[in-house]
Parts: C-alpha cells; sequence; structure tokens
C-alpha cells in the first residue's frame, strides 16, 4: 500500500468540507466510501468505523458531563499552580530515566485499555490486564487465530493494551513529548513470544490519523525477569498495520499513546508480566533512526 | 486440410489464422456451435481441476501428505494445462490453503513451484498506463496474496523468486513492488530477536526441551541434563526428563537454612516459534542476601525515580553483596525442567535425579504447587463454545427468516 502524498490530499479534503454544503452533487462522494475496507484518500473518521457499542441518550450524556466537570476544573487549577510556579529547566544528562508507568497499582492498570479481535466480532481472542499479588501487571488471555466465517474477515488472533492518551483538563489531547530521551525502558517477564509496541501519534491530517510507530519487544520466556531497552530510534512508521515505504524517523514530541500488541498468529495462551515502563537517556546513542532515508529510484512514482 | 483453411465462421466470418491453431471462439453467443461440435463439452469442463482443486489435492495425498506429493500434485497441473493455464489463480488459492497440511508453508522451494503456475509474458504491461492501474489485477493480487502468505509464514524470498516475477508480471507491476517491500524489510528484522530461535525446530521432543530450557535459562554456567525414567524403578510414568541447574543453583541449594522448604512451581507456558512447552521450576524463597540488596538498592531507586531528584548524592549509605542472577524479587530459582508427561510422577522422578548432584535436596520438604498452565483462562475456551452456539443460533433464525 502506498502512502498517498498528504499535500494531494490536503486538497481533496479541502474542497469536499468546503463544499459539501453547497453542492449538492458532492455529498454522496463521502457515503459511498464504506468505513472499513476503504483503501482510498478520504477517511471517515478516526476510529475508522470501529465504534463503541454502549449508546447513551443525550440526557445521559449530559449528566455525566456535569459530573465529570468538578475533576476538570481541579486538574485546571493544578495546572496553573504548575505554570505559575516557573519551574526551573535542567537538561536531562546520561542515564536519567523517568518512570512512564510502574503498574502496581490498579489506577494506572485502569488507565490501559484492553482490546481484541473479539470486541468487535472479527474473532475470539479474550484478554485481560490486571496487577497480581507481587505488585506487576499481568497482560493474558488465549490468543485465537480462527477466522469467523462471516466472509469479511481475512485472518484474526489479536490482544492489545493501549494506554489512554495524555488529556490536559476539559479533555483536551496533550501528547507526549519524549525528545530527551532515547530509550524507552520495559521490565518484563513473557513467554518467548514477540510482542509489538505502537506508539500512536498525534497527527492532524486523514492521511496520517492512523499513524503508528512500531517495534518489537522480544521475550525470552522462563522465570527470570529481563530489562528491554528499545532505542526510539528502531521504531518504525506504519499505518493500518503495514509498514510504510516512505519513512521518517519518529517525533518525539507527538506521541498520545503506548500499546502493547500481541498477534503472533500461534493459536494459544499467553502471558506477559510488566514491571514499569520508563524512558531513558543514554548519550553513547547516536543513531538517529535506524533505516536509510535515501530514494533509490527517485523518478519513480511509489 | 486446405477447404478447413477457408471456412470461416457463420456468425462473426471470421477465419482461423491457421488450420492447427488451437484459438477458439469463447464468445458466449458461440457457444452452441461449439457444444454442437462436441456433445461431452459439458462433462470436460467438470473435469477440469479448478473446479475441484481442492478434492484434488486431497485425492493426490492418499497415500502421504507430504512435500513430494505436494509438488507431484502441482506439477501434475502443470502438465495438465501446460498450454492454457485455465484457471491458475483459482488453484493457486486452493494450493495456498492446503499448504499447512502437507507441511510445506514454512519451504520456499514449494513457493517457487506454486509461482511458476503463472503463465510467462503474457501478463506483463505493455505502457506505464498498464502498469500503474495494475495490469491482470486478478492474478496480481493472486501473486501477491502467495506473497503475503510467505510473509505470515517467516519464508523469505530469494532473488529467483524476484527474477520469476520479472518473467511474469515484470519489474513495474504491484506485485514486483511488494516483493522489493519484503525484500528490504524481512532480513532487516530477521536476526533481531535478541533471544533467538533456530527456524526450522527439530522433530525430537528432547531436543525441542533442551533449546526452550536453553532459551529460558540466564546464567551463562548454565547445564542441561536428560534423564529417561526407564531406569528409575519408582517411577510409574515412562518418559523423558530435560533438567537445566548451574553451579551457582547447587551452592544455593547447598547453602538452604536447615528445615527451610523448597516448592516445585508450575506448568508454566514458553514458546519457540509455533510450539509450545509446559516447564516447571524449583523454587525456594527469597535468601537473606537478596533482601539486603534489594533494601538497600532499592531506596536509591525510589530517590532515582523522580525526576527533580536526581542531583543528590546517589552514593549508598551502606554496603551489600550483589545477589545472583537465580535470586529473583518473587523467589530463588533454584532449577527447571520440562518432562515429556508433565505428570507430578515425572516431577518426583525430576527431584531424585536432582539428590544426585544436591545432596542437600534429600534432607530438605518439597511442596508441589501444581497449577494447569492455563489457570484463569480455561473460562476462555467455554466462552467460545457459547459463541459459537450463538452463531449456530443466528445462522438457524437467518435460514428460517429465507425460508419464510
Amino acid at each position: 500500500m502506498n502512502r498517498v502524498p498528504s499535500l494531494s490530499h490536503h486538497l481533496v479534503q479541502m474542497t469536499s468540507s468546503r463544499h459539501a454544503k453547497k453542492c449538492a452533487f458532492l455529498a454522496p462522494i463521502q457515503s459511498c466510501v464504506t468505513p472499513r475496507a476503504s483503501i482510498g484518500i478520504y477517511e471517515k473518521d478516526r476510529r475508522s468505523g470501529y465504534k463503541s457499542n454502549v449508546k447513551k441518550t443525550n440526557k445521559e450524556i449530559m449528566k455525566e458531563g456535569l459530573g465529570l466537570m468538578r475533576g476538570e476544573f481541579w486538574k485546571l487549577k493544578e495546572e496553573w499552580k504548575h505554570n505559575l510556579n516557573f519551574d526551573k529547566f535542567y537538561p536531562v544528562q546520561h542515564g536519567d530515566y523517568e518512570r512512564l508507568w510502574k503498574f502496581d497499582n490498579k489506577e494506572t492498570i485502569d488507565n490501559f485499555t484492553v482490546t481484541c479481535d473479539s470486541n468487535h466480532h472479527e474473532g475470539k481472542s479474550q484478554a485481560e490486564f490486571f496487577v497480581n499479588e507481587q505488585k506487576k501487571g499481568v497482560f493474558r488471555g488465549f490468543l485465537n487465530t480462527d477466522v469467523a466465517k462471516d466472509g469479511r474477515v481475512k485472518r484474526a488472533g489479536y490482544a492489545n493494551i493501549k494506554s489512554q492518551p495524555n488529556m490536559k483538563s476539559f479533555f483536551r489531547k496533550h501528547p507526549y513529548d519524549w525528545t530527551d530521551y532515547t530509550h524507552l525502558i520495559f521490565r518484563c517477564r513473557g513467554d518467548g513470544r514477540p510482542y509489538q509496541l505502537i506508539l500512536h501519534m498525534d497527527r492532524y491530517f486523514d492521511v496520517s490519523w492512523n499513524d503508528t510507530y512500531q517495534y518489537a519487544l522480544f521475550t525470552r520466556g522462563g522465570p527470570y525477569w529481563q530489562t528491554a531497552k528499545i532505542p526510539f530510534s528502531k521504531f518504525f512508521l506504519a499505518s493500518k498495520g503495514r509498514i510504510q515505504d516512505k519513512q521518517t524517523p519518529i517525533d518525539l514530541d507527538q506521541i498520545l499513546s503506548l500499546g502493547i500488541t500481541l498477534g503472533d498468529r500461534v493459536k494459544g495462551p499467553f502471558q506477559l508480566e510488566i514491571d514499569y515502563i520508563a524512558l531513558l537517556f543514554d548519550d553513547h546513542h547516536s543513531q538517529q533512526f535506524a533505516y536509510e532515508m535515501y530514494e533509490c529510484n527517485p523518478s519513480s512514482l511509489y | 486440410m486446405a477447404s478447413l483453411q477457408l471456412r470461416r465462421c457463420l456468425l462473426c466470418f471470421s477465419r482461423p489464422a491457421s488450420p492447427f491453431s488451437r484459438a477458439v471462439h469463447t464468445s458466449p453467443r458461440l457457444l452452441h456451435l461449439m457444444d454442437a461440435r462436441d456433445p461431452n463439452q459439458e462433462k470436460k469442463e467438470k473435469k477440469l481441476i479448478v473446479h475441484h482443486a481442492k478434492q484434488y489435492f486431497d485425492e493426490m495425498a492418499q497415500k502421504a501428505r507430504d512435500k513430494k506429493t505436494f509438488i507431484a500434485a502441482v506439477s501434475k497441473y502443470l502438465d495438465h494445462e501446460n498450454v492454457y493455464r485455465r484457471g491458475h489463480v483459482e488453484f493457486v488459492y486452493a494450493s495456498l490453503e492446503k499448504m499447512k497440511e502437507f507441511n510445506v508453508h514454512r519451504d520456499l522451494e514449494t513457493y517457487k513451484k506454486i509461482l511458476d503456475l503463472f503463465p510467462k509474458e503474457k501478463l506483463k504491461p505493455q505502457s506505464s498506463w498498464q502498469a500503474e492501474l495494475m495490469h491482470y489485477p486478478k492474478q496480481q493480487q493472486c501473486a501477491i496474496d502467495l506473497l503475503e502468505h510467505m510473509e505470515e509464514n517467516g519464508v523469505i524470498p530469494d532473488d529467483d523468486m524476484g527474477y520469476a516475477l520479472i518473467n511474469i508480471f515484470s519489474q513495474r507491476s504491484h506485485v514486483f513492488r511488494r516483493y522489493q517491500r519484503m525484500m528490504y524489510w524481512l532480513p532487516k528484522f530477521k536476526h533481531q530477536n535478541p533471544y533467538p530461535v533456530p527456524r526450522d525446530l527439530p522433530n525430537d521432543n528432547v531436543e525441542l526441551a533442551k533449546l526452550a530450557l536453553a532459551r529460558m535459562a540466564v546464567d551463562l554456567e548454565n547445564e542441561i541434563s536428560v534423564f529417561q525414567t526407564d531406569d528409575l524403578e519408582s517411577a510409574a510414568d515412562k518418559t523423558f526428563i530435560v533438567s537445566a541447574q548451574s553451579q551457582t543453583q547447587r551452592d544455593l541449594i547447598t547453602s538452604l537454612p536447615k528445615g527451610q522448604s523448597v516448592t516445585v512451581e508450575g506448568g508454566f507456558i514458553t514458546y519457540l516459534r509455533y510450539k509450545s512447552f509446559i516447564y516447571f521450576v524449583l523454587k525456594a524463597e527469597k535468601t537473606k542476601k537478596a533482601k539486603d540488596f534489594e533494601n538497600i538498592t532499592g531506596k536509591r531507586k525510589d530517590n532515582a525515580s523522580t525526576f527533580w531528584n536526581y542531583f543528590e548524592d546517589e552514593q549508598p549509605s551502606e554496603l551489600a553483596i550483589r545477589p545472583s542472577v537465580h535470586e529473583q524479587e518473587d523467589g530463588t530459582v533454584l532449577a527447571m525442567c520440562i518432562t515429556g508427561t508433565s505428570s507430578k510422577d515425572s516431577l518426583a522422578s525430576w527431584l531424585k535425579y536432582l539428590e544426585v548432584e544436591n545432596p542437600n535436596l534429600s534432607n530438605t520438604p518439597v511442596v508441589f504447587l501444581l497449577k494447569s498452565p492455563t489457570e484463569g483462562k480455561q473460562n476462555y475456551a467455554e466462552e467460545e463454545d457459547e459463541e459459537e452456539e450463538e452463531v449456530k443460533r443466528l445462522e438457524e433464525a437467518r435460514k428460517t427468516i429465507s425460508d419464510g
């Protein structure tokens, strides 16, 4: 799949949104695109048609929203307190690290969403994420590769945990800024399967809504804990699960959320214990991007 | 023969280019003429391999389901359809579906053989417009699906396959672009795993267990020994035991305090590619050394984890000996094993073998903490059944609606 150049796409979007109300003949273009299977340029919504099954009435939404106000005002107050504090900036030094999540309490675990193919009736995998007695996060379940016979799904079998996007008060998106760091650190104990780390990007245009940076988290298996140190330079660009031809190094100030996926096409139970996820600055790591950036055939169309 | 050459078609007034030409009219208007020539045409059509490709593989595999039979089946189709290649797309899809049954889904040579089914030169685009607009889309999509099937099964194509693709679809085709992507990315990821597993796993269970234990063991001094319980009289299960233990772990057993019990925990699951194993661990409580070390380093950790305190001097006020890798947070790992049956009896035999090199173990009480490796996951199987029942119910409902 080729990535469509963003400029040309931009033009398409501008014309459709500006004139959609005036020109009736442009309206049907939007409706004829099927949300899930489209490979075209146009994206209808950010979730590509995967909608939550929970339906609420307007009254319920109002009630819920008003209930959230108090907490959000508190958050706003804290933010302003922090802003007015004028914290000094210290440069990050070699070896400094910052813990993003330590999975020893339920609140951190609740910050993560568990999804698998059975949530959308596209498979039969099951997964859960909880804290065990040793105060470690456990992501476990059963990966089922059986394809449902509905004639639409081609292959099945994935389980995923994903952190909530970082939000400021009143649900304003506030992407993480990890530009000071070079590595991701995982302290985990797996079952020998390769897991996939996914960094979701916060990008504006709809061609890039599904942009993610991915790399594998290989596990050893067995009773010993392992610490995986993964450089950000090794993360490659993918969209809708496909590696893209035109790669760019990751923008570390645009990261919306982090996810861990299992989808190694092996049917069976899985278990990944995670102690913490951290960021590290390693001064000796000079690599910007692990993949070649030259164009081998600049005149070609793709 | 001359009269045949001169005879023109009654409807379209065209004449075959040569009397030996195999070209026939296939326009639906003219099909009745063909029927008139050959009354058994319909029967012959049905005999084509394409219409029963999946059964065709089953028929071919009456003796054995292996690579040899699979290649023979594909070659037979190729001999049969050498000129027209009727239904080769359908046949490729059918053969991809059957590959796993014949255990050739990880074999590059077989994929090349399947790719050979596409006609050469015929599907090449003649202009750049044709190339961009996916010339012969069905055939190209089929070849792309073949490449994707390879990728899913961890097979990386080679140069020969690239030349074959150029011969069939040309260098400008979408199939070749996919091949180029695969040739760029797949070799990059091939050796990324820091805990490597051989590409082709051995068939012998003992060898597999050895590999699995060697991968899990962190200690470089780890030794793997294989026991056969046939030698033990007390063993009811006659099976194999593969055990992993290092000298450090033996020393840890020797230094166990008197009266302290050890536990056999398991079964846990570990994977080597597509194969899963159940392993058991001989464990003891956390040692004093590990606790002391944790107390000291734990304090330091808390300081370093908060971002603004990193200017604090991190020199510890106390000293402690670093514990070995086996002294984990949730206990000390004394040995690991994989047995042929994963039964309690085989584990008892394992302990007997361990006592030979660890005499202290015979004075130590052992507690078995065994559970099913899928504990907490069993309900998934039940849920699955429920789902299946629901699907059946839905299907029945649909049927009644369509009938009514």
